[in-house]
């Protein structure tokens, strides 16, 4: 990384925006031609790479067609490590690790104080065009990708927590979607007796970070509690709202209301396997999985997948997912380039991706002005009822709200250890209550550690 | 050693000790550089505190015994191995019987079955492990798996089954793709051994009166007896390192009914927070008993078998 | 042994086809999974055989993406490592064959020190390679990864050669070891006598004489090393230099997702391991049996 010293006077006499002092105060900014353009995305580092990588989990076709944006329109080449969704911080870690070059990466929100922690994440205060990006950063994000006053992140995308259900099911069953957890019970067990479906709920319960802690995390929160006070504390003691709802979730099991599927399915898989058409109802879920279960090209039943909110007051939750510049760069101003390609904008000063990630798999973005586009209202509506869904959006909380632990370090081990002990009680071996003293004591092991 | 053989023309040949060295060069090196070093290395690692920023430094804080405290304090660690020797208990039981089963069925001469069985038992051999292990999650997957179906079609059940999805059922059903994939070794070895038996033994103690299961019981068993020996200790081994079919199917779970010790090891190394420290120290656990092993079986079987 | 009767010989044809139809099982699934579509799979979960069958899986495969075929025609979602599976099968052999190769040969060389220099330190290189046969891969996984990513040999295939032959020497060792000692050492004494190094004798006597015990290493040792994932695994994280094994492991994760599709890679995976077992039946068998007698 090379840095020209900083002579002040001269871009004080040009007088050019914040942003181009910003990106002098780290002296590669050439000041005439950001004084005629205003827009720092557009204009090339005065350094020479020969390529630029990045460490990814897998998405469709996105990746190759935003690296092939960004040779074009640069001219530097573009490689690319991707790896499945649960094995993408295994990957990255190794990398790292390892002592190789990575210029951009991406993090859940989850694994986001982990990587900070261990020194992967490079703070992008003071690049040229990060502060406008933060001022256009939705509330989640903020959440996400602020750490300690930092702008620690470029937002990926943006998901909230709804609830499916299948439109064909339900007429059958003659029934409306459902308004209280107990009518939800209910109306399994009456679509059960019917024989409209063997298994009316279809959870999201595979092992992951998001995947079955989400449902416990959303559920939880619905129902009015959360896991950590604003002090840490957990909140997991006896008859604590999240030990009760882990009680309500395990029983859906015992009662066999709920797929054994669902304790093997991801976002992704459960979308699919909805969309076969033999469940009444999805637990909470990404919203975009919609995608996936209304795609006629992968689902036998597209079109019949239908979004529903929360019971009570609605409240559910949502999560961004970020994108990032590693410490492990090899030219900081190259590796802030790509990592506007992925999070922010491209040369000609469009959100090319969140634009395109809306309008392809109906993710939502963490930038406000995308959100309130017609890009979301047009892009996601082929495949679901997009006033419902912003409805919803208005609902949700960030994620870390509920589980503060997130902003900890050791929250990645505990949810190996929340996984466990979850879907041991979800499989009945223990009940609620030992699985949650079983997690309670696992906090202060990993802590410990 | 061979005699001196008289000098070669002009050119002068190295002498046997210096040869064998020279010969033995890439070997030594490559051993060395791919089995020793890194042998030692995961007990020195073993002993620090590292993770990735440190790997990366190049510079881990000493903890000496510390990693070994927290490990056997890890109730997943020792859970890990209380299911890693119930799968091997099984596995090992399970193979040997199934090997001098099909030993015997493979060594009858006049059943023409009996050869295609004996070419077809090399299959499994030659599947990859990681393979083996994604094929059976397809046979087991509840949704629309293979067996379910078979079973349907033969109307045996009519409800699907969750075979690899059930707490209590899930490291019983891991372990047979793993004593598919294994049992070929076996069986050519009892049927090796079973060649050496010959028939004058069976043909004189039938002449005797003797009935098919006394002679199994009397002669051929016993005969065995060596190369079932051998078979546990080396399949004992083996298993104790189980990882792809755990990998493919469960990935540990239900919960944690099918999490092996190298299913920890690779975890706590490679999943963050890369407790690499921790890693090596239960990889390194799991090569002691694997060592006990290893050294009862050359101390004793070895020689004599060899 | 002696001829069973008439009900006897009908039990043991039973016997046969049981035992048959447990080794093809696996077989046959990956093979039906691998000639249907993921909706036809979903459709209908009782029925034995697919309503409908493709080979579109396969052509999606083995044209890295570019040929979608009916079934994947809209997908707009295809795992990145589908696409390079080309480069996967390539690695694999290259790795494969040179494995074979040198272990071939460095494990000839030192077979043949141990059958006939009888010194102390060959012995005891018989020992370190029992012992060494009985190493968990994943003890040597990490330590392997930092002393090679000392050596720049990360992410590449010279790499996962030389990892994975120093793995397989103690088997090629214990296997051809036993055989050089069998070789009566005449033959050599008397090439000896018409002016044959030592070297020579090795090279041009008793090698060739070996030729069926190196067919039986070979055999084995291309297998395991077409097989093996953790090595591989660990030492490459690029699609390019990833091996089939690595590649099925990297997609376990979206197993529910593309079930078809990575059944047909299994297919294809397990196919030149297969076919080289049954070409090369003898071999194998011989050579199994051996590794597993004398170590």
């Amino acid at each position: 990384m090379q840095r020209t010293g900083a002579t002040w006077s001269r871009r004080d006499l040009l007088g050019v925006g914040a942003g181009a002092l910003a990106a002098a105060a780290t002296g590669f900014h050439d000041p005439r031609r950001a004084f005629a353009q205003g827009a720092p995305w557009a204009i090339a580092p005065k350094s020479k790479v020969d390529e630029v990588n990045f460490v990814v989990w897998t998405y469709g076709d996105i990746y190759t067609k935003i690296a092939k944006k960004f040779t074009d329109d640069w001219g530097v080449k573009v490689n690319a490590t991707i790896s499945a969704f649960n094995d993408h911080p295994t990957k990255l870690m190794t990398m790292f690790a390892g002592g190789e070059t990575i210029d951009v990466s991406q993090s859940s929100p989850f694994s986001f104080a982990n990587f900070i922690a261990q020194g992967l994440v490079e703070p992008l205060d003071g690049l040229p065009g990060a502060a406008d990006y933060a001022a256009d950063f939705t509330g989640f994000t903020k959440q996400v990708a602020i750490h300690g006053g930092k702008i620690m992140g470029l937002p990926y995308f943006s998901a909230v927590w709804v609830w499916n259900y299948h439109q064909d099911l339900m007429d059958k069953a003659k029934m409306e979607p459902f308004r209280s957890y107990e009518e939800l019970l209910e109306q399994c067990r009456k679509a059960k007796k019917d024989g409209i479906c063997q298994y009316p709920i279809l959870w999201v319960a595979g092992v992951g970070l998001e995947q079955l802690p989400g449902t416990w995390y959303q559920m939880t929160w619905n129902k009015g509690g959360t896991f950590f006070d604003k002090d840490g504390k957990h909140q997991l003691g006896p008859g604590s709202i999240a030990r009760e709802t882990l009680r309500w979730w395990a029983a859906t099991f015992k009662e066999e209301l709920a797929d054994p599927e669902s304790l093997k399915v991801l976002f992704t898989a459960s979308a699919k396997a909805f969309g076969a058409g033999k469940n009444l109802y999805r637990g909470p879920n990404h919203h975009y999985g919609l995608n996936i279960a209304n795609d006629p090209a992968q689902s036998p039943t597209a079109g019949k997948t239908k979004v529903w909110g929360s019971p009570g007051d609605g409240r559910t939750v949502g999560v961004t997912h970020v994108y990032f510049l590693c410490t492990a760069n090899r030219d900081k101003e190259w590796a802030w380039k790509l990592l506007q390609y992925l999070g922010g904008k491209t040369k000609d000063g469009r959100y090319t991706q969140a634009e395109n990630l809306a309008r392809d798999a109906m993710l939502g973005s963490g930038y406000q002005s995308v959100m309130d586009s017609d890009v979301i209202k047009t892009g996601w509506a082929p495949w679901g009822d997009v006033p419902a869904i912003l409805e919803i959006w208005k609902k949700a909380t960030y994620l870390g709200e509920v589980v503060n632990s997130m902003y900890q370090p050791w929250h990645f081990p505990w949810s190996d250890r929340l996984n466990i002990e979850v879907q041991k009680c979800l499989t009945g071996q223990i009940d609620a209550d030992r699985a949650c003293d079983n997690l309670i004591k696992a906090i202060d092991e990993v802590k410990r550690a | 050693m061979a005699a001196e053989a008289p000098r070669r023309r002009g050119r002068r040949e190295l002498a046997p000790g210096r040869l064998g060295l020279v010969m033995n060069l890439p070997t030594l090196l490559t051993m060395a550089l791919v089995l020793a070093y890194p042998i030692g290395y995961a007990a020195w690692l073993s002993f620090h505190r590292v993770g990735p920023a440190q790997l990366r430094r190049g510079e881990f804080p000493w903890t000496g015994l510390d990693n070994y405290v927290r490990l056997f304090n890890d109730p997943l660690f020792i859970l890990s191995l209380k299911n890693t020797f119930i799968f091997v208990a099984i596995v090992v039981v399970v193979e040997i019987v199934l090997a001098v089963a099909i030993g015997l069925l493979i060594n009858q001469q006049r059943i023409w079955t009996s050869r295609i069985t004996r070419v077809l038992i090399l299959l499994p051999y030659a599947i990859p492990p990681i393979a083996n292990g994604l094929i059976w999650s397809f046979i087991y997957s509840f949704q629309f798996g293979f067996l379910n179906r078979i079973l349907f079609t033969f109307g045996i059940i009519d409800q699907p089954i969750n075979w690899a999805g059930h707490p209590e059922t899930a490291l019983y059903a891991v372990t047979v793709p793993y004593i598919w994939r294994t049992l070929p070794f076996a069986v050519l070895l009892v049927h090796a051994a079973l060649q050496g038996i010959g028939t004058e033994l069976h043909e004189a103690a039938a002449v005797d009166g003797a009935s098919t299961w006394q002679r199994f019981r009397h002669i051929t068993l016993p005969l065995l007896l060596p190369i079932i020996v051998v078979i546990l200790v080396l399949r004992t081994s083996f298993a104790f390192t189980v990882f792809e079919e755990i990998r493919a199917i469960t990935q540990g779970g239900p919960g944690d009914a099918t999490w092996v010790a190298a299913w920890y090891s690779y975890k706590k190394a490679f999943e963050p927070p890369n407790d690499i420290g921790l890693g090596a120290a239960s990889a390194w656990v799991l090569a002691l008993i694997v060592g006990a092993l290893a050294i009862v079986y050359v101390k004793t079987i070895y020689r004599r078998v060899v | 042994m002696l001829a069973p009767s008439p009900f006897g010989r009908v039990l043991l044809h039973l016997a046969n086809l049981l035992v048959i139809a447990f080794l093809l099982l696996p077989i046959a699934a990956v093979t039906l999974g691998s000639l249907q579509a993921e909706k036809t799979l979903q459709a209908d979960t009782r029925a034995l055989l697919p309503p409908e069958w493709t080979f579109d899986n396969f052509r999606v495969i083995l044209s890295g993406g570019e040929q979608r075929g009916a079934i994947f025609e809209q997908v707009t979602y295809l795992p990145d490592n589908v696409k390079k599976i080309r480069y996967a099968f390539t690695n694999s052999t290259v790795i494969a064959l040179s494995v074979t190769f040198a272990t071939l040969a460095m494990g000839s060389l030192s077979a043949w020190t141990i059958a006939r220099l009888g010194y102390r330190w060959t012995r005891w290189l018989v020992n370190a390679s029992l012992l060494a046969r009985f190493v968990p891969v994943i003890t040597l996984m990490i330590p392997l990864y930092v002393a090679f990513r000392h050596l720049g040999l990360l992410n590449s295939v010279v790499g996962v050669i030389i990892a994975l032959t120093g793995f397989l020497l103690p088997y090629a060792i214990l296997i051809l070891a036993p055989y050089f000692d069998q070789i009566p050492k005449e033959l050599e004494d008397a090439a000896r006598i018409d002016g044959c190094s030592r070297f020579g004798a090795f090279l041009r006597v008793s090698l060739p004489l070996a030729a069926p015990a190196l067919a039986s290493c070979g055999a084995l040792v291309f297998i395991i090393s077409w097989n093996e994932l953790l090595i591989p695994l660990i030492l490459v994280n690029k699609a390019e230099f990833m091996t089939v094994p690595v590649v099925i492991n990297s997609l376990v994760g979206d197993v529910h997702v593309f079930f078809n599709l990575m059944m047909a890679i299994c297919l294809l995976a397990l196919l030149p391991s297969v076919i080289l077992v049954l070409l090369l039946q003898k071999f194998v068998v011989a050579g199994l049996q051996v590794g597993g007698l004398k170590g």
